[in-house]
């Protein structure tokens, strides 16, 4: 079994991100590029959107669907972002979306949803945390879809907060705001008991 | 991610000192699954990308599939008795139609030459009683093509097509069918 963490030795270099886009947008090496767009990516989309999920199949049902939707995006990339950036992009998109599906269908309120998340964590034979791990999850799967982006991508995968304002299309004064109301709901929640 | 937060003063371990002494390595996936994840992505992709996907040797075994699927739709059709009040339903209608028909040609009369009623019209272009039965206007226009506008001349006197009715319908004793 694997973990990851978004952290900046695992992140595909700038200039790398720029040779990969030229051979994804030209026809004669788009396929072996796609290859390599998804062996150099899948683990950071993957554990991103597997946080803001929690459970593994979902995880992996949108991360191939990220995968997918960048194929037939790529050709109206116009590189005034990164290629990661734009990746994060479409899998905040569309994470937020299946999030709010999800809430819709379910309709449970606030504290059924917290047990029903808590019994998910414990049945799920890929998460390996302790009871204070599991609770900060539950922390995290409380706050609202963007916020919860915004946390998860500024606290894992310890990201910029000017790369963050590009993914969520939000300015970086309102996204500092943002993380610190979360990291205080957070911290809130962990101390009660 | 460093306790001093990116351009801010805020130490997230004084400010949220419980949060900042979880462990981040919580979750797990499954032994190989990023070695699966890119083929399955990959294969999606040469798949044609569409979101659409059938289940391997769908189309090989489609046809079987219909085959087995009419034999079983045979074997379970039903079979509806023929009733005795049914029948007579049937015998009515079929009587019903049987007169109309006739009243249609008795009022056509023959007028070969001309060609200028309904008869000479199904004559020109074969079309028999049986077909007009089971043809709705649509069809019958388009076979009929041109010559449709003639049908146009046949005058049908009400009051003949009423007598006529009547005097038919009396003179079928229906009792006998219904002992």
């Amino acid at each position: 079994m694997l973990s990851y963490l978004g952290t900046k030795e695992n992140e595909v270099r700038t200039e790398d991100q720029e040779i990969l886009v030229d051979k994804l947008q030209a026809v004669e090496t788009a396929d072996l590029a796609f290859s390599e767009l998804v062996a150099s990516f899948q683990k950071p989309i993957y554990f991103y959107v597997r946080r803001m999920v929690l459970d593994h199949d979902d995880a992996n049902d949108i991360t191939q669907n990220v995968f997918i939707k960048a194929w037939k995006g790529v050709a109206n990339f116009r590189k005034e972002s990164l290629l990661s950036t734009w990746l994060y992009r479409i899998a905040t998109n569309e994470t937020c979306t299946f999030l709010a599906k999800k809430k819709r269908i379910a309709g449970l309120p606030f504290e059924q949803i917290e047990h029903s998340l808590s019994s998910t964590l414990e049945a799920d034979v890929y998460y390996d945390g302790d009871d204070i791990q599991r609770k900060l999850q539950t922390a995290i799967a409380l706050l609202p879809e963007k916020q919860k982006a915004v946390f998860i991508m500024k606290y894992f995968e310890e990201k910029k907060y000017t790369e963050i304002a590009e993914i969520t299309s939000t300015s970086v004064g309102a996204l500092k705001a943002s993380f610190h109301h979360a990291v205080k709901k957070i911290e809130e929640f962990l101390k009660e008991d | 991610m460093n306790n001093k937060d990116e351009n801010t003063s805020i130490d997230l371990a004084k400010e949220a000192p419980l949060l900042s002494a979880i462990p981040r390595d919580d979750f797990r996936v499954p032994e190989g699954y990023f070695t699966d994840l890119e083929s399955t992505i990959n294969r999606k992709f040469r798949e044609g990308t569409s979101e659409l996907f059938v289940p391997d040797g769908y189309f090989e075994s489609m046809h079987a599939n219909i085959l087995a699927k009419m034999e079983n739709d045979q074997v379970e059709k039903k079979v509806i008795p023929i009733s005795q009040s049914r029948t007579k339903y049937w015998i009515a209608a079929a009587i019903s139609v049987a007169a109309t028909g006739l009243l249609i040609f008795w009022m056509l009369g023959t007028g070969e030459e001309q060609c200028d009623t309904f008869a000479c019209l199904l004559d020109q272009t074969e079309l028999s009683n049986e077909d007009l039965m089971i043809l709705d206007e649509t069809e019958i226009v388009e076979l009929l093509g041109d010559d449709y506008d003639m049908i146009d001349a046949i005058e049908l006197k009400d009051a003949e097509l009423d007598a006529y009715l009547e005097d038919d319908i009396e003179n079928i004793d229906l009792d006998e069918f219904y002992d």
